[in-house]
């Protein structure tokens, strides 16, 4: 019986970091040089991977064809982590309750990472364990830069924590678009939330000369708007994505993804000479730069030698040193 | 008597891979170890915890889990509180001169705020929990020494836990 026990705590030590396949949707560059975006499949069994590979592809599709990931999707590396469950499906305990339950039959299968409707007692909040996910992401891909959980049931639903959970259903990719702009932009809801205080697009500012989007304003309708339910605080739009579901961002939301974007990924992919070369000023030094291009391109360069600009929009340049001997 | 058998060879099997794993990862690590002595390299670090309200109120945590890694996290703050409402967990790294090396503010795992959807609309909701998980993640040069979460609830703060690095 002993070896039993050693056996059965031997399967736990090695369930707990689990590894899975991590299989590429979407590669443009190596993990260190591009934003990765991990989506994690669960209640898929061994036999629905395919599936998940599927419906991977059809949220990956949806979030790189709407601005500003349609402009930026050089940028990103997507990957989906098949993660195995033993049995198909989301748990539905049937707790809800804003609903008269059960709206869908009562189940509770063995999936990996604990996926379920009726979280916080709301029916179509799908949610799990941000532990589970987190433990599998670091064991899998510890690098992560954004991550989000699918699970396998057609039921519309989806919830927004620190990592978005959404169904397979057609209109739940949308739910991860908006989430994105939580949990990567930091941008705050533009429907009325109590929680969220001073963010990229919500403010307390009502001057058009100091506010946040100033820059933004009468353009595309940005504007300042009052939040009917409390009037101190406004918004820059009134029919942007973190307002209302199936929308486009903003300008004022664009732009902060944007920004982040830039954030964690800087346009220039690589140079030459690297910052370790030794020149020497007495013959033609060659410099090139790669940059990640926006679709279509809106990047501009400028090469300037002692403040004067010698070249515009090249990847390379060559330096005479009589042009250093001048200077 | 069968079924102990199978269980005796299954263990045996799975004791051997293992110790020939663990021998593998021996000698990769006498390896590492001798590159990590020429340099520090970056290093991705998760820490996981588990915090229960106790019945005074009081928010007890523990770290159930730590995994580390060789790397950079570009987008460090994932998983930084998006929601400031009037209870968070503020988090301090400490570096070796017992400076404050960073701060970052995560939602309070207690009280969680979940976003929800019909096909149209969306609303929030703050959860009310007894036990709940979180994590928190950093990278590390080699010159983090202390870690502490210090609790915010309507502008008081109590420090709810420590570590030493």
């Amino acid at each position: 019986m002993k070896y039993f026990y050693l056996l059965c705590f031997l399967f736990f030590n090695i369930a707990n970091a689990q590894l899975f396949d991590l299989i590429p949707l979407l590669e443009n560059g190596t993990k260190d040089k591009r934003i990765n975006l991990v989506i994690l499949g669960d209640g898929y069994t061994a036999s629905e991977q395919s599936t998940f590979l599927a419906d991977a592809t059809f949220v990956l599709d949806y979030l790189m064809n709407k601005q500003p990931y349609s402009n930026y999707k050089n940028y990103f590396n997507v990957y989906a982590l098949k993660v195995i469950s033993l049995e198909s499906g989301i748990k539905h305990p049937g707790t809800a309750s804003d609903v008269t339950e059960p709206v869908i039959p009562i189940s509770n299968p063995n999936n990996y990472l604990s996926t379920s409707y009726d979280t916080s007692g709301t029916h179509r909040c799908i949610y799990g364990s941000v532990n589970k996910v987190t433990q599998t992401l670091a064991a899998n891909m510890p690098e992560f830069d954004i991550a989000l959980v699918l699970g396998n049931d057609t039921e519309y639903g989806g919830c927004g924590g620190t990592y978005a959970f959404l169904s397979r259903n057609e209109q739940a990719p949308d739910v991860a678009y908006h989430e994105l702009g939580h949990s990567f932009g930091k941008l705050a809801d533009e429907y009325w939330f109590s929680g969220s205080g001073e963010s990229p697009n919500k403010t307390k500012t009502l001057d058009p000369e100091t506010i946040r989007w100033k820059n933004w304003l009468n353009t595309g309708n940005v504007g300042i708007y009052q939040f009917t339910e409390n009037t101190a605080w406004y918004r820059p739009h009134q029919n942007c994505e973190m307002r209302y579901l199936n929308r486009q961002f903003c300008n004022v939301c664009k732009e902060t993804l944007v920004e982040k974007i830039h954030t964690v990924k800087n346009p220039i992919d690589s140079y030459l000479p690297s910052n370790s070369t030794a020149i020497t000023t007495n013959q033609a030094i060659d410099l090139s730069v790669n940059l990640i291009f926006p679709i279509p391109n809106t990047l501009k360069n400028e090469w300037k030698l002692n403040n004067a600009n010698v070249a515009t929009d090249v990847s390379n340049i060559t330096i005479q040193p009589s042009q250093l001997r001048n200077k | 008597m069968i079924i102990n058998k199978t269980i005796k060879i299954l263990f045996c099997s799975l004791l051997n891979v293992i110790i020939a794993c663990t021998n593998q990862s021996a000698i990769h690590s006498s390896i590492e170890n001798q590159r990590i002595n020429d340099e520090i390299k970056p290093q991705m670090v998760y820490l996981f915890f588990e915090v229960q309200k106790s019945v005074d109120g009081k928010d007890i945590v523990q770290l159930t889990d730590k995994k580390v890694s060789e790397g950079f996290f570009k987008n460090e703050d994932f998983g930084t509180a998006k929601d400031i409402t009037n209870s968070f967990y503020k988090i301090i790294l400490f570096d070796k001169n017992d400076q404050i090396f960073k701060t970052s503010i995560i939602d309070n795992p207690l009280s969680p705020v979940f976003e929800s959807y019909t096909e149209s609309s969306m609303e929030k909701q703050i959860g009310n929990l007894s036990i709940a998980e979180f994590f928190y993640r950093y990278n590390d040069s080699g010159n983090i020494s202390k870690f502490e979460i210090h609790k915010f609830e309507n502008d008081r703060s109590t420090l709810i836990f420590t570590l030493k690095l």
